[in-house]
C-alpha cells in the first residue's frame, strides 16, 4: 500500500513537471516583433523622439541609431542635476571621438529657459541640450523624477536606467566602455 | 503606473515605499506567529533583521565589485542612497543565503520550523514584490482585448504583476492561517510554498512581454521557475522520506 501510494505520488510529480514542459513550449515566443517593443525600461527599444536643441537644430533618436547613447533627464531648478552635470561635460569631452554621444534632455514645460540658457554658459555645456517644451518626452519615457539618465545602444536597446544622481563620473566612464564594448 | 506619489512638496518612490511596507508586515505577522511553530518571536526578529541588513550591504557591495571603478575619487558616493547603486539579484541571494546560515545555527529540531515560519515573511514580501513592480511599471503585460486589462505605453496589456501578486495573497494566506498547520508538518509548507510559487511564475509569464534574450523562442525566465518547481517538489520529496 505505501509503494501504491509513494509509486502515485511520483507520478503525480512527474505529471506536472512533464505539464510544466509543455507550457514552456505551448508559451514560446513565436512573433519576435514583441521583442521590439519600446518602452523606457531595460531591455526594450528606446521610445523615438524628436526635439530641437538650443541653437534650434532637430535631433531625432532614429537617425541616431548606430550610436550609443547617454540620455539624461534634468532641470536646472534640480540640485543633483545641477550637481552631476559638470560630469556628464566631461564624460562628453573624454568620449568626443568614440561613437558614444550625450543627450540632455531639459524639462522646459517645468523650467525657465532663461535659466537653462544661464545654467548652460556657466558650466560651459557643450554636448547638445534637447528641450522637451510641452513634457511630451518625458511623459514618454516615465520620467517621474529628476535626474533620470539612460543608457541606450546602438541598437536603441536601453541597457540601463538610472533614476536619481548625481551620478559620479567614474560611474558614466564604466557605463560608457559598456556600451561602447558591445558595439565591438 | 504610479512609480512617484507627490504629497505636497514630498515625492515619496512608491515601489520602494510598498517593499518597505512587505517587510514590516512580513516580519511583524511571522513574529506574532512564531509561538504557535514553538519558536520564540526574538529569533525571527534576529533573522529578518540580518538577512535586510546582510542583503542591502551585499547589493552594494556587489554593485561595487561589478563596476569598481565607480567610485574612484568619489568614495563618499558609496554611502549614497541612490537605489541604481545596488545589484538587487546579488542582494537577494546574499540575503537569503544569511538568513539560512542563521537558520542552520538554531538547533536542530527548530530548523524547519522556523524556515516554515519564514514562509510567512517570505510570501508576504513576494505580495508587496510584485505590487511594487506594477507600481514601478515593470514586467510588462503583453496587449490583450480582456476587459480587465490596463492601458500602459499605448496598449490595454494583461496585468501581470497583479496576476502574481493575486496568486501570491493566496500563498500567504495559506501560510498565515493556523488550520493549514495541520495539514502542512514541519518543512513540508516550505517545500508547498516554493512548488505553488514556481507554478504561478511558469503559468502567468507566459502573459508578460518577452525580454532580450530568448532561447529559439523558448523564454528563459521559465526555464528557471521550472526548475524551482523541480527543487519544491524534490525537498517535499526529500522532507518527505525523512518523515517515514
Amino acid at each position: 500500500m505505501k509503494t501504491y501510494s509513494k509509486t502515485l505520488q511520483y507520478a503525480m510529480q512527474i505529471i506536472i513537471l512533464v505539464i510544466g514542459l509543455f507550457w514552456i513550449w505551448f508559451s514560446r515566443i513565436e512573433d519576435q516583433s514583441q521583442s521590439q517593443l519600446q518602452a523606457p525600461q531595460a531591455g526594450y527599444i528606446a521610445p523615438n523622439f524628436e526635439l530641437y536643441t538650443l541653437n534650434s537644430e532637430p535631433i531625432s533618436l532614429t537617425d541616431l541609431r548606430g550610436k550609443s547613447i547617454i540620455l539624461n533627464f534634468w532641470a536646472s531648478w534640480c540640485p543633483p542635476c545641477r550637481a552631476e552635470m559638470p560630469d556628464f561635460q566631461q564624460a562628453s569631452h573624454e568620449y568626443s571621438d568614440s561613437d558614444l554621444i550625450i543627450l540632455g534632455v531639459n524639462a522646459t514645460n517645468q523650467d525657465a529657459l532663461i535659466e537653462v540658457n544661464r545654467f548652460i554658459q556657466n558650466h560651459e555645456i557643450t554636448f547638445p541640450i534637447l528641450l522637451d517644451t510641452d513634457g511630451t518626452v518625458s511623459q514618454d519615457y516615465q520620467v517621474h523624477s529628476l535626474p533620470t539618465t539612460f543608457f541606450i545602444d546602438k541598437n536603441g536597446r536601453i541597457s540601463k536606467v538610472v533614476i536619481g544622481g548625481p551620478l559620479p563620473l567614474s560611474f558614466l566612464r564604466i557605463e560608457a566602455e559598456k556600451l561602447l564594448m558591445e558595439e565591438n | 503606473m504610479l512609480p512617484i506619489l507627490r504629497l505636497g512638496p514630498l515625492s515619496l518612490p512608491v515601489p520602494a515605499l510598498l517593499l518597505l511596507v512587505g517587510f514590516w508586515l512580513g516580519s511583524y505577522i511571522a513574529e506574532k506567529s512564531a509561538p504557535r511553530f514553538g519558536i520564540e518571536p526574538r529569533i525571527i526578529e534576529r533573522i529578518s533583521w540580518i538577512g535586510l541588513l546582510a542583503g542591502l550591504i551585499g547589493a552594494r557591495l556587489s554593485f561595487l565589485v561589478e563596476n569598481p571603478g565607480a567610485f574612484q575619487g568619489q568614495w563618499l558616493s558609496l554611502l549614497s542612497l541612490n537605489p541604481s547603486f545596488l545589484n538587487s539579484a546579488s542582494g537577494v541571494t546574499i540575503g537569503i543565503f544569511t538568513m539560512l546560515i542563521l537558520v542552520l545555527r538554531e538547533e536542530k529540531t527548530n530548523q524547519l520550523k522556523i524556515i516554515d515560519n519564514m514562509m510567512i515573511f517570505a510570501s508576504a514580501q513576494l505580495v508587496f514584490i510584485f505590487l511594487s513592480r506594477f507600481a514601478a511599471g515593470t514586467g510588462l503585460g503583453m496587449a490583450t482585448e480582456v476587459t480587465w486589462g490596463i492601458y500602459f505605453l499605448g496598449s490595454v496589456r494583461h496585468p501581470v504583476q497583479l496576476y502574481f501578486a493575486l496568486m501570491a495573497s493566496i500563498g500567504f494566506v495559506v501560510a498565515i492561517l493556523p488550520r493549514f498547520d495541520r495539514i502542512f508538518l514541519p518543512g513540508y509548507k516550505t517545500a508547498a510554498l516554493l512548488s505553488y510559487t514556481a507554478s504561478y511564475l511558469l503559468l502567468f509569464s507566459r502573459y508578460q512581454v518577452p525580454g532580450t534574450t530568448s532561447l529559439s523562442g523558448i523564454r528563459p525566465d521559465q526555464i528557471i521557475y521550472w526548475f524551482l518547481l523541480l527543487i519544491g517538489i524534490l525537498l517535499f520529496n526529500l522532507v518527505h522520506s525523512r518523515k517515514t
